[in-house]
């Protein structure tokens, strides 16, 4: 494990100090260029109040990105990240963060329409999860349905589909043959999935807006159990006001094994954003979500107000107050409190 | 008297890029002799990536704070620099390269006369030379 992530920050170094025949520099939220290759990434610093338990002060991400576009066949991509560090917390005590290797894949484009890409990606199952970078989602914590019932990483093959006619939806297909490659440490995830394979197919509607849907069948590693989800996604601009939402559905199925309990056989959540912007750079938000988990006897039901302040583009700072009405399940506190964040794409 | 000297001065002082419109330039290489909106379009939002030679695309874009930058994100998009920036910093972190950054129309030229496949665009009251002229922009 530590050969492989030096070999991948080697990687990443050495495609930062490539010979390149040109050099175009730095800009502040979209890395730095040097001819086909570039290197980037974002911070992201949180102050979690979650009232019944200590306040404290994460490095929540600090993720560094490398690609390059080197030739029809070759255009690597890696993301590596230092994830949940607590700097400070009431009463003392610290959680040191995970060094994760979020993605690392190769591009082979077979036309302008079609590209193979081998590696582990994130799986293409809503918007949310595609972009889930700080400084580029409306606020801090990120909902049960966009993270919760579905394998957000897949490790094998995907084939991306855009069409020429814009009419017509994109597509990208994937396939996990067995379980996640470098796989992230328990602390950052309590579901792990193998033999995945799914479908996404999204509608461009303009420059933001878009509608998807989504498609993942796989086997949960910690129960044994089956699944197949069905996902929808949306975002809808109306003038200052944009809409965003994201719905799943899933079925569990089969023998669970020992020492998990299956309340449910189907796992379901939706949730609904609002972004009103005051300004170019203040925002106003307000979300609310439901999610019933089938491990879980009652459903989370929770509501969110946000303000996010954008001094400049790849900066951003943001406020929240969220209310859980409901059952919050311990592996993914969406409970109530307040949170602060500053990220920037660097 | 003093009227006239502050209308010369305004008109000194009025920034070229609101007055002259931006010309769309390409390398010689590009095998296109005009370019529509929805062209340029495609381009600067990474749909499309290779010219019918195949050779690849390398759009140029100004600096975000550019009078320029801004002339062309309301004339090919209807939409503030901002919100175009949002946009390519999400292109970003899905692995694709968004456009190069030059910061002056003269860095701008330079690259784009000397790189295969580039694309960019210019104050009108530039007179280049070595580059293709594919679109005059309001």
């Amino acid at each position: 494990m530590r050969h492989l992530l030096l070999s991948l920050v080697l990687f990443q170094l050495g495609l930062m100090f490539s010979p390149v025949s040109r050099a175009e520099g730095y800009e502040l939220g979209q890395g730095w260029h040097a001819g086909n290759y570039y290197l980037s990434g974002y911070a992201n610093i949180e102050v979690v109040d979650r009232f019944e338990v200590p306040t404290r002060l994460d490095l929540d991400d600090l993720s560094l990105f490398a690609g390059g576009r080197i030739s029809q066949w070759v255009n690597p991509f890696t993301e590596i990240e230092l994830s949940k560090h607590t700097l400070i917390q009431q009463g003392g005590g610290a959680v040191h963060g995970d060094v994760i290797v979020e993605r690392f894949y190769n591009d082979a484009i077979f036309s302008e329409h079609d590209t193979l890409r081998v590696g582990k990606i994130l799986a293409p199952l809503g918007n949310w999860n595609l972009v889930h970078a700080a400084p580029l989602i409306p606020i801090i914590t990120r909902p049960y349905s966009a993270a919760r019932g579905f394998g957000s990483y897949i490790s094998g093959i995907s084939w991306l589909h855009d069409p020429e006619d814009g009419a017509m939806p994109s597509v990208q297909l994937y396939w996990q043959p067995d379980t996640e490659w470098v796989k992230r440490p328990a602390s950052q995830t309590s579901r792990n999935f193998r033999n995945v394979f799914g479908g996404h197919f999204n509608m461009q509607l303009g420059l933001i807006d878009k509608v998807g849907a989504s498609v993942q069948h796989g086997q949960l590693m910690e129960t044994g159990e089956t699944f197949t989800l069905y996902g929808f996604n949306a975002n809808k601009s109306f003038g200052k006001l944009r809409l965003e939402s994201e719905a799943i559905t899933s079925h569990f199925s089969g023998v669970v094994l020992p020492g998990a309990i299956r309340f449910h056989d189907n796992e379901s959540g939706i949730f609904a954003l609002a972004d009103y912007t005051v300004t170019h750079q203040w925002h106003g938000i307000v979300e609310g979500e439901y999610y019933q988990d089938h491990m879980v006897d009652m459903p989370s039901r929770s509501t969110l107000v946000a303000v996010a302040y954008k001094p400049s583009v790849p900066a951003v700072w943001k406020l929240e107050y969220i209310h859980q009405a409901g059952v919050s399940a311990s592996i993914a506190p969406v409970s109530t409190g307040l949170k602060a964040s500053f990220s920037i794409l660097f | 008297m003093r009227a006239l000297l502050l209308l010369i001065a305004g008109i000194l002082w009025t920034p070229l890029g609101q007055a002259g419109g931006l010309l769309v330039i390409a390398s010689p290489q590009v095998p296109i002799t005009t370019i529509s909106i929805e062209q340029l379009a495609d381009i600067y939002t990474s749909k499309k990536t290779f010219w019918d030679n195949h050779i690849q695309v390398v759009p140029v874009n100004r600096e975000a704070t550019s009078v320029e930058r801004e002339s062309f994100s309301q004339a090919v998009f209807a939409l503030p620099p901002q919100e175009l920036g949002e946009y390519w910093n999400r292109l970003s972190f899905q692995g694709k390269l968004p456009p190069i950054i030059q910061t002056s129309d003269q860095a701008v030229l330079g690259f784009v006369r000397s790189i295969p496949g580039a694309i960019g665009y210019i104050n009108a009251n530039q007179q280049p030379t070595g580059v293709k002229i594919l679109l005059v922009l309001p």
